[in-house]
């Protein structure tokens, strides 16, 4: 995954609030996930097809990470979305 | 024994109509059952026409019918083994409903298990602000979604 690299939702999920949290139902595979509370805003944030360097510059301005501790942090969880095809990552 | 004995004896005393409504709702109930094992609820939900739906308001004016189908599906989901039928009585209610131009939404929710941190899913059905199935614990789920037909 690159800084250019584009990630999306997968617009076919149904989402909903949960307290801090998002639960999500994926009808075609009849599973159901819950997000935690960096998982929503992340979640929140692609709500329109985003690079990996705007979501990050995003983060940062909430989270007291360096942007190079966020990418290092977040790749692996969104790699892990797209393998659970949550995400798209173009 | 003598308890079920007598449940049956109060059963065949009921109308004829009611009767057959618990025949019909078995044999959804059973075939709903095996399908929803074999197809996602994606496929199902088009094959029956479900869409997706934002508006709870709207009245069914036969609430006789509607209340007879609810005890139908009730007490033939009684007569199977197992737990967790919730989606398939959903959708049972959903046929016999469809059927009768009734009108009712399917809720779909999630709740998380505040010790094992592990979520639950639940789907239960509303028509004229009553639960018809599912009725049990779903104020504590979190509707993820929301189905309806046209009628």
């Amino acid at each position: 995954m690159t800084n250019e690299s584009i990630i999306e939702r997968n617009d076919e999920l149904l989402s909903s609030d949960m307290d801090d949290e998002l639960v999500m139902m994926d009808l075609e595979s009849n599973n159901y996930y819950g997000l935690n509370k960096v998982g929503k805003d992340i979640w929140e944030k692609i709500e329109e097809p985003t690079t990996l360097e705007e979501l990050c510059s995003d983060l940062i301005k909430k989270y007291n990470v360096s942007f190079d501790k966020c990418k290092e942090d977040i790749t692996p969880f969104l790699e892990k979305l797209q393998e659970m095809n949550i995400v798209k990552i173009s | 024994m003598l308890k079920s004995l007598r449940a049956f004896k109060n059963f065949i005393k009921r109308p004829p109509f009611e009767i057959f409504l618990v025949f019909e709702s078995l044999f959804h109930l059973l075939r709903i059952k095996f399908l929803i094992k074999k197809y996602s609820f994606n496929k199902l939900s088009k094959s029956y026409n479900l869409k997706l739906t934002k508006d709870e308001n709207f009245k069914n004016k036969d609430i006789k019918k509607l209340k007879q189908i609810t005890w139908a599906i009730e007490r033939s989901s009684q007569l199977l083994p197992w737990d967790g039928l919730c989606l398939v009585k959903a959708l049972t209610a959903h046929i016999m409903l469809k059927k009768r131009k009734l009108s009712a939404i399917i809720y779909m929710g999630v709740k998380k298990d505040s010790q094992t941190n592990e979520l639950e899913a639940h789907a239960w059905v509303k028509a004229n602000n009553q639960i018809l199935t599912g009725k049990q614990g779903h104020k504590n789920f979190t509707v993820v979604s929301m189905f309806t037909w046209d009628i």
